[in-house]
C-alpha cells in the first residue's frame, strides 16, 4: 500500500493543476487560503482543476462532496480526508 | 459503490486509456440497481401529443398510463393547436419533410424568408437569422460573433448552450454572481479595454426566475459592454406584446442582441438571434451552426409562422396561462413548499439535498399519474435538488388541483421547508 501523501504535497499538485488551466494566473504566488476564483479560475476551471488533480492524486471523491469547496487549502483538506478513509 | 453518493458530475473525467470506451466506474455506476432506478425516470416515452392530458410509457414500472402534464415546453399549447398543425400539415404537402439543404445554397424556402422577417418585425429589429435548433442559435451566433481574446461575460445561471458558444469562439468566458449588478461591474473593469459581450437571459430555466435586466444593462452601458438576451423562456409570454422580459422591464434600447426559441412557446424546434442588419448578415457568414446545418424543416417554419400569428392576434393564450399560474402557485405556496425565486410558469419545486429522496418522491409522483420529472446535480447545486414544474395555458382547473393533491401527499408531506 503506498503510503498516504502528506497535505503540503497534495497542495504542490493542486497549485501545479490551477498553472496548468488557468491562463490568468501566471508566474503569480498562490495563496492557499485564498479562493481560486481570485486567481481567475471560472467555474469551469474549477472542474478541470478538480479533475486533474484527482487523476495525479489517483483518488475519486463524490463532486457534491465539494461543492462547497473554494481555496486550495479546501480541497487539499478534502482530499486528504478521503485519503486517509480509504 | 454508493450509487447516490455519485451523479454525472462524476464520471466527466475519464482515465479509461481507450476515447471509444467509458470509464470503467461508470460502467459499474450504471449497473447499480439505484442509479438504474433513477435512470428509468429519464427519456420515458411519450406515447400521446405533449397536452395538459397525456399518455406515458412509465420506464420505472414498465405500466403505461394517463399523465396529467407538468413537464412540457408547450405553454401556450401552439405545439397542439389546430391551426398550427393544420399550417405544417399544409406546409408538409407542399415542401415535403426537410429542408434538403443549408440556408445559404438550397435550404431556404419562403417560408424561412417570411418566418425571419415577421420575427424581426415582432422583436422590432432589423434583421433575424433562424437555426435549426434552440442550442445552436446560441452557440453559433456567440461562435459567429466572438473571437479568440474577446471576454464572454456571463451571469454564473446561463444555460449551456451560452457556455459552449464561448467555448467555441475560444473566448474568455468569465462569470458574474446572478443577477448583481457590482459583481457584474467588477468583471467588466477588469476587462477593460478588451472586447466584451454580457450574456444574461430573460428567464432562468431552471429556477423560473427573470433576469434583473433593469439593473444591468445600466452597469453594461456605463462600461460600453454590449448586451445579448437569451429570451428562450419568455419570448411570447412577457411584455405588453410579447416580445420578453427586456420589453417588460422596459429596456429593449439597451439590448444588442435578443435570441429566442421555437421550441418553446412557440412549440415547435429551432432558434432564432435579432439584431442588427449588420451584425445578423455577419453572424450567418461565420456561424457554423448556420452555414453549415441543413436550414429548418419547413413544416416546422410553416407551424412557427402561424404559432406567432395565433399567440400575438390577442392576449386570450396568455391570460390562461398566467390565470393557471396564478392558480398554481397558490395552491404550492399553501403547502409551504420552497418555490425558490420562480416569478414566471417555470416552478421548482426545492427539495434539497438527498438524490435518494428526490427520485424515491419522483416515482410515487408519477406512478400517482403526475408527469413532473426531476432535477439532479449537476444540473442544480447539491443542496437544491428539485422538481421542475412547467404550467401551461392548457391546464383545466381540475387538472391542476387533482395535481397538486398529489403534490401534496407526495412531496408536502415528505419535505419539510
Amino acid at each position: 500500500m503506498e503510503p498516504v501523501m502528506n497535505k503540503d504535497e497534495i497542495v504542490q499538485v493542486i497549485v501545479r493543476n490551477i498553472r496548468e488551466n488557468v491562463e490568468d494566473v501566471g508566474s503569480a504566488e498562490i495563496d492557499p487560503t485564498r479562493s481560486m476564483e481570485a486567481y481567475g479560475a471560472n467555474s469551469l476551471d474549477v472542474i478541470e482543476i478538480v479533475s486533474c488533480s484527482m487523476r495525479d492524486l489517483k483518488i475519486k471523491v463524490p463532486r457534491t462532496e465539494l461543492a462547497q469547496v473554494r481555496t486550495v487549502d479546501e480541497l487539499a483538506d478534502k482530499f486528504l480526508q478521503h485519503m486517509q478513509a480509504a | 459503490m454508493d450509487a447516490y453518493r455519485y451523479t454525472l458530475a462524476d464520471f466527466y473525467a475519464s482515465d479509461s486509456p481507450s476515447v471509444v470506451e467509458p470509464p470503467a466506474d461508470w460502467g459499474a455506476w450504471l449497473a447499480e440497481p439505484a442509479t438504474q432506478a433513477c435512470m428509468a425516470l429519464f427519456e420515458q416515452p411519450l406515447l400521446a401529443a405533449p397536452r395538459a392530458a397525456t399518455r406515458i410509457a412509465s420506464r420505472f414500472d414498465g405500466t403505461e398510463r394517463d399523465v396529467i402534464n407538468l413537464t412540457s415546453y408547450n405553454y401556450l399549447g401552439l405545439a397542439t393547436h389546430p391551426e398550427v398543425i393544420g399550417a405544417a400539415r399544409d406546409a408538409l404537402e407542399t415542401y415535403g419533410l426537410g429542408a434538403s439543404g443549408a440556408a445559404m445554397l438550397s435550404g431556404t424556402y419562403d417560408v424561412h424568408v417570411r418566418l425571419a422577417e415577421q420575427l424581426a418585425a415582432f422583436k422590432g429589429r432589423e434583421a433575424c437569422a433562424l437555426f435549426s435548433g434552440g442550442l445552436m442559435a446560441n452557440y453559433g451566433a456567440l461562435q459567429g460573433m466572438l473571437r479568440r481574446g474577446d471576454v464572454l461575460v456571463m451571469d454564473e445561471k446561463c444555460h449551456q448552450s451560452i457556455i459552449d458558444g464561448g467555448t467555441l469562439a475560444r473566448a474568455k468566458s468569465v462569470f458574474f454572481r446572478h443577477n448583481d449588478p457590482d459583481a457584474l461591474a467588477a468583471v467588466l473593469e477588469a476587462h477593460r479595454g478588451k472586447r466584451v459581450l454580457v450574456a444574461v437571459e430573460g428567464v432562468y430555466s431552471m429556477d423560473g426566475d427573470l433576469g434583473d435586466l433593469t439593473r444591468l444593462a445600466p452597469v453594461c452601458a456605463a462600461h460600453g459592454a454590449p448586451l445579448y438576451v437569451d429570451e428562450a423562456h419568455s419570448s411570447l409570454l412577457f411584455g405588453r406584446t410579447g416580445r420578453g422580459i427586456a420589453e417588460l422591464q422596459g429596456v429593449e434600447d439597451q439590448v444588442a442582441v435578443t435570441f429566442g426559441t421555437l421550441s418553446k412557446a412557440f412549440g415547435g424546434v429551432g432558434g432564432f438571434i435579432c439584431s442588427t442588419q449588420a451584425i445578423v448578415r455577419y453572424i450567418k457568414a461565420y456561424a457554423s451552426a448556420y452555414a453549415f446545418s441543413c436550414a429548418p424543416s419547413p413544416p416546422v417554419v410553416a407551424g412557427c409562422l402561424k404559432a406567432l400569428e395565433v399567440a400575438t392576434r390577442n392576449h386570450d393564450l396568455q391570460d390562461r396561462l398566467w390565470r393557471n399560474v396564478a392558480r398554481m402557485r397558490a395552491n404550492l405556496e399553501a403547502m409551504q413548499l420552497n418555490l425558490g425565486d420562480s416569478a414566471s410558469q417555470v416552478i421548482p419545486i426545492i427539495i434539497g439535498d438527498s438524490a435518494e429522496l428526490l427520485f424515491d418522491i419522483a416515482r410515487r409522483v408519477q406512478a400517482r399519474g403526475v408527469f413532473l420529472q426531476p432535477v439532479d446535480y449537476p444540473a442544480v447545486p447539491a443542496d437544491q435538488r428539485r422538481f421542475r414544474l412547467s404550467v401551461t395555458a392548457m391546464l383545466t382547473d381540475t387538472q391542476i388541483d387533482d395535481a397538486c393533491n398529489v403534490i401534496e401527499d407526495e412531496i408536502a408531506q415528505r419535505v419539510k421547508r
